[in-house]
């Protein structure tokens, strides 16, 4: 167990590394380096808009929007071996600016229904079990899945990004991992 | 990775969409903001020097392993001298006492403690989002200066002042009011240098403010800093020369965002402006009060009649959590009184009931009214 641990913070040092190489060649002005830099963390970005709007359009332009961000603020990067940490920071901003304005644009209407609520019915979310954990997950349960799981972040990482105390984080996770663990189950019966 | 959370990492790796190619083509036409200048001016700072000697010493060395061990012995041994200088030296002594307050709002709320020659003693934040704005930053001792172009280039950068979120109030509290007002002038016009060389062009109100005990207790109680409730308690002032204004209104304009505040008070200002205060900019996404005027005589035209006939007052206030216009018109030969509010922000019109709850009287002596006709 601890050799698997070990093992998977190796490869996250490995990440991260080359995320701060790449956005330091990014702080130079060459967009090139952008490419690379999407295809590795791509899934993290989308997987925190996804967890946070549970609306594929809404996460689709926060994806494009984050990676704009990060190449328009690259030289103020300060390297410290957690770019992920930064990314996120970014995009969070993004997504909370984003229903900000919407809030106060929205008619009545809109503004009764749960931004973060998931719409099954008008999904464009094509995975069943993505689908599952967006209908079974709360929009809390839902970021701190993506932050570990996908993106790889630490429990007090997590904590930190989102203003929560770590005990809250451990406790939502546990949570999140034993609903999923039935709509797996339930899945296998169907 | 267990198969369960690479069964969560293929669902969401599954749904993301390609837009690489995108993505590096827009990148082509962004441009790139350049570090903050307070990373060079933090040098000054005994944060700054630390920063800069262990960075030094990374590149000497660049063994994460050694550097963290030095960081350990040299925190060790800070912790140590601390102990004996703190002990020696009475505390009086020691710690610089704070003779000026700065708040700065947008919607993240900071406060900094300035000693006698404008250095940072304490730097703290009022809300969430100002925690995120001040993240690691560590403004101990540092000048004024490079303290204000930190926390605004950390709110540009996490998206607090954008193009369409372009407002700031800068309140200070000094016992001095001339030092005060000195320092009003400088902090705004060194945040409008900032923004003059970028694409925002930043709507900014300057006060001077007498941080009361009943002051910071209201400001506490309501969760907002002192110099918002200022400016709040300035804006019911206004809107009281125009209509009653209730007693809780305060706590509904404290729903407003500074952008919204901004505009009101400028607004209601406009004219006769308090000689301390500093209104610079314009807080963008709102219609003025010649855009109001004609919407509402194009939307009416056939209703009333033309818009020489009347007489038309029009004040701005703030209903239902909604910035808006009151447009009262009076028929000059007649009798005839026609009332409207307008959202200034969606133009939408509506017109209040002339025996209506308002009191959107076209007397009183608001200097912010508009007369036309």
């Amino acid at each position: 167990m601890i050799v698997i641990f070990a093992l998977s913070d190796e490869k996250r040092a490995d990440k991260n590394k080359r995320i701060e190489d790449l956005l330091a060649s990014i702080a130079d002005g060459n967009p090139d380096p952008m490419g690379e830099l999407y295809d590795l963390i791509k899934t993290d970005v989308f997987a925190f808009a996804l967890s946070k709007t549970a609306n594929k359009h809404d996460a689709d332009d926060i994806l494009h929007d984050t990676f704009i961000q990060i190449y328009r603020y690259a030289k103020q990067y300060v390297p410290k071996g957690k770019p992920m940490a930064w990314i996120v920071t970014i995009e969070l901003n993004l997504i909370r600016r984003r229903f900000n304005l919407a809030s106060r644009t929205t008619s009545l209407d809109d503004a009764f229904a749960t931004p973060s609520g998931f719409d099954l019915e008008n999904s464009v979310v094509n995975n069943a079990f993505l689908q599952g954990i967006l209908s079974t997950l709360s929009e809390e349960e839902r970021e701190i899945i993506s932050l570990h799981i996908v993106s790889g972040l630490k429990h007090r990482e997590i904590a930190k990004i989102l203003g929560k105390p770590l005990s809250t984080v451990l406790s939502k996770y546990n949570r999140a991992i034993k609903k999923l663990q039935i709509v797996v189950k339930e899945e296998l019966y169907e | 990775m267990n198969s369960f959370d690479k069964k969560i990492l293929d669902a969401f790796s599954s749904e993301t969409p390609d837009i690489k190619a995108q993505i590096v083509a827009d990148c082509k036409n962004v441009e790139q903001v350049a570090s903050p200048q307070f990373v060079a001016d933090e040098k000054k700072s005994f944060a700054g020097v630390a920063s800069s000697f262990f960075a030094y010493v990374r590149s000497l060395f660049g063994k994460p392993a050694f550097l963290k061990g030095a960081v350990a012995v040299a925190c060790v041994m800070l912790f140590l001298v601390g102990m004996l200088v703190g002990n020696a030296i009475p505390d009086k002594i020691n710690a610089p006492k704070a003779q000026t307050a700065v708040y700065i709002d947008v919607n993240p709320s900071i406060e900094l403690s300035l000693s006698a020659d404008n250095v940072v003693i304490s730097c703290n934040a009022n809300n969430d989002d100002a925690k995120i704005i001040l993240g690691d930053m560590n403004l101990k001792g540092v000048e004024l200066k490079t303290a204000i172009n930190a926390i605004v280039g950390s709110m540009c950068l996490h998206g607090y002042l954008t193009v369409e979120e372009n407002s700031l109030l800068v309140s200070v509290d000094n016992k001095n009011h001339e030092t005060a007002a000195q320092l009003v002038t400088q902090i705004t016009d060194q945040v409008k240098e900032v923004f003059e060389k970028s694409d925002i062009k930043c709507a900014i109100i300057g006060q001077t403010v007498e941080a009361s005990k009943e002051i910071k207790d209201r400001a506490e109680q309501m969760g907002i800093s002192p110099g918002k409730i200022h400016l709040l308690d300035k804006i019911v002032a206004e809107l009281s020369k125009s209509e009653e204004v209730a007693q809780d209104k305060i706590q509904e304009l404290a729903t407003m965002t500074i952008k919204e505040l901004n505009h009101l008070y400028s607004t209601l200002v406009e004219g006769h402006k308090p000689p301390d205060d500093v209104v610079q900019g314009e807080a963008n996404g709102f219609m003025n009060i010649t855009e109001v005027i004609y919407k509402i005589f194009s939307s009416i035209k056939s209703l009333i009649g033309h818009m020489d006939e009347y007489n038309v007052v029009a004040y701005p206030t703030f209903r239902d959590h909604k910035l808006v216009y009151i447009v009262v018109l009076r028929q000059k030969q007649g009798d005839a009184v026609y009332k409207y509010q307008v959202d200034l922000k969606t133009g939408e019109i509506t017109e209040i009931p002339s025996n209506g709850g308002q009191s959107a009287d076209a007397g009183g002596d608001n200097p912010a009214r508009a007369f036309f006709g």
